[in-house]
């Protein structure tokens, strides 16, 4: 039992401002439309080989600028709900936000033929706003006494980011004419396994054990279930490591890069095969079935996840390097880009309605969240995303150069899209406070 | 008897809402029903006193109806009752379990903006509303929750003496 103590709990002044949240999500829509442009001006070479500087640089600007700039925002604002803790020094939130984008321009920028020093600035930037990042969430998430596997999700997901960073920075190092690490290959593969397993797929599935019987109604998956879905993705984070212990060699077959992906299974199937069928499940079975175009990013978010681990088993067998980058593009923009533009459609009404409109509740008829945002223009957006999707899938399949810059096109279009709804709601907010301020 | 309560001195005599375990006392006839009326004592009439028990407490159940309180039981699993006594002038539960967030939290803010002094609101939610909290406490309100063991929550607000 817990009582409203005049002194427990949160309060509202230790929950983030809207600004922090709103500020990381607004960086989603303007990095695809730098995505956009990278794929409309350098066309398939975007799409092609993995080890292009332009791959490398569509890839971040997809990990950096969407996800990572989404998942910040989102983690500033639901760890003290989650944890019960506030984020010390909020403040250092925004300086976290002009780091990352620094270093997501300076990284993109060297890549693809800017000066060596502007990696360099890249590496100093980013590092800086992970550290401004990492340590007063961490240590919110750290010291919250609150056990449930969500929590346990997240700490898993920031511990990852720390470890995945590391790891970027170090190979990064090579594009900066400071000389790539002996291990590159495999540094590589276990940054970007502890990238999209440990940070991508942990956070989305801790925050949809949360957020999905919250927002939808559905049963959230058995206690064992979500220990389990835990174990399996803490032994293939874990596992990988122990490729650095092989000596190199040169049987490609059990190379340490290639052993290091086979290792990584456990958690590839929990993330991707065990998590979506679950969720798909638990999102059949709600209770109440209003639908909710949010829903429509979910279910193809989670289908196409089912897709990734024989794609992935494909990209480390198959000598053809389209798998690779397929896996890349359905991982990033199919499975988690999908599902994060689902939930800024949701979770943006949602944070304007909690900070602007609630006072008001009471004292004057106040907007449903479905009002701030319409059922039209979150359709709308979706099936943007959806043709940018095929569209770039089609590209990397037929390595065609006018289908890559028609998917930078759809993907600019989706930048807008998602852009003009979130600003849209922001204003809706902000009118109704002018309108209506609080005394 | 496993007692979680907000100690709050003064303040215990308003508490509406409260929770005992009475697993450890069940087959101490005479020690539980002791229990469990001081408990209800301490409660204003319009309280909730929810009771986790190992096997459905008949005896208690028939005592408390006699005394002119509310039962509801329920299975919750094999070794698992919960037991809900509802107070002599206990108002209805509003059940908000069928609503998506933030209806619930819309529904609870507009009711506590109308509670009169020393009413109780009572509402069933799908899980525990943190995010709700520190809008309550901006109100000016005080609350007490109570998770269930299916993690859905049963709320108690009223107005901060
Ligand atoms: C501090 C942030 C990061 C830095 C400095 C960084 C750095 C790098 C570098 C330098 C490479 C190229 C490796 C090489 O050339 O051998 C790379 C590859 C990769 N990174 Fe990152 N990274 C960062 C964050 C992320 C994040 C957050 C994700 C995913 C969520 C991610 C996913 C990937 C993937 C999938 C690749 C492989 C790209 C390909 O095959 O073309 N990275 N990273």
């Amino acid at each position: 039992m817990n009582g409203g103590m005049p002194n427990a709990g949160l309060s509202l002044e230790q929950a983030p401002h809207l600004l922090v949240p709103a500020s990381f999500f607004l960086m989603v829509p303007l990095s695809l439309l730098l995505a956009g442009a990278i794929l409309m001006h350098a066309g398939v070479a975007s799409l092609s080989h993995p080890w292009n500087p332009q791959v490398i640089a569509l890839t971040h600007v997809g990990t950096i600028g969407v996800l990572l700039m989404g998942m910040v925002g989102a983690l500033y604002q639901m760890t003290p709900v989650v944890a019960g803790t506030p984020v010390a020094a909020i403040r250092v939130a925004h300086g976290v936000h002009v780091l990352l984008l620094t270093g997501l321009v300076c990284f993109v920028w060297r890549l693809l033929g800017g000066p060596a020093f502007a990696m360099t600035l890249a590496g100093y930037s980013l590092a800086m706003a992970l550290l401004g990042f990492l340590l007063p969430v961490g240590w919110s998430l750290a010291s919250s006494v609150t056990r449930d596997e969500t929590t346990l999700g997240m700490r898993l997901a920031v511990a990852s980011l720390a470890v995945l960073a590391a790891m970027g920075l170090l190979v990064a190092r090579g594009y900066a004419e400071s000389g790539f690490p002996d291990n590159r290959f495999l540094l590589t593969q276990v940054h970007l396994t502890v990238a999209l397993l440990g940070w991508v797929g942990g956070l989305i599935v801790s925050i949809s054990w949360q957020v999905v019987p919250m927002f939808y109604l559905a049963p959230s998956p058995a206690k064992r279930s979500r220990q389990a879905m835990l174990g399996a993705l803490v032994a293939g984070l874990i596992l990988p490591f122990a490729a650095f212990a092989m000596q190199p060699n040169n049987d490609v077959a059990l190379s340490p890069t290639r052993l290091a992906a086979v290792a990584a299974l456990p958690a590839a199937l929990a993330v991707w095969f065990f998590h979506p069928l679950l969720t798909l499940h638990s999102i059949h079975q709600r209770k109440r079935r209003r639908t909710d175009a949010s829903l429509l990013y979910w279910r193809a978010g989670l289908s196409v996840a089912l897709l990734l681990v024989p794609l992935a088993a494909m990209a480390s067998l198959a000598d053809d390097y389209r798998w690779q980058i397929l896996f890349g593009w359905l991982a990033i923009w199919g499975w988690a880009g999908m599902i994060l533009h689902g939930m800024l459609t949701r979770i943006m009404p949602f944070l304007v309605w909690f900070h602007r409109l609630t006072p008001l509740i009471g004292k004057m008829r106040v907007p449903s969240i479905r009002g701030l945002l319409s059922q039209g223009r979150i359709k709308t957006g979706f099936a943007i995303h959806l043709a940018s999707l095929v569209l770039g899938a089609a590209t990397i399949v037929t390595q065609s150069d006018i289908l890559a810059r028609l998917t930078g096109l759809a993907i600019t279009a989706t930048g807008f899209s998602l852009g003009s709804s979130l600003v849209h709601v922001l204003h809706l907010g902000q009118r109704h406070l002018l309108q209506h301020p609080i005394k | 008897m496993d007692r979680t309560k907000a100690k709050a001195g003064n303040l215990l005599a308003t508490k509406p809402l409260d929770f005992l375990d009475i697993r450890p006392e069940e087959s101490v006839g005479e020690k539980l029903l002791d229990a469990v009326f001081q408990t209800l004592e301490c409660l204003p009439h319009d309280g909730v006193l929810k009771l986790l028990a190992g096997s459905r407490p008949d005896v208690l159940i028939a005592q408390l109806t006699e005394h002119g309180y509310q039962i509801k039981s329920r299975q919750e699993q094999e070794n698992i009752w919960d037991i809900e006594i509802l107070g002599t002038a206990a108002p209805d539960i509003v059940d908000l379990r069928g609503y998506e967030a933030p209806e619930p939290m819309h529904q609870i803010l507009l009711a506590a903006s109308r509670l009169d002094g020393d009413k109780t609101y009572f509402a069933r939610l799908p899980h525990v509303p943190h995010p709700l909290f520190p809008l309550l406490r901006e109100r000016n309100l005080r609350w007490w929750v109570h998770e269930e063991v299916d993690r859905s929550a049963l709320l108690a607000v009223r107005a901060a003496p």
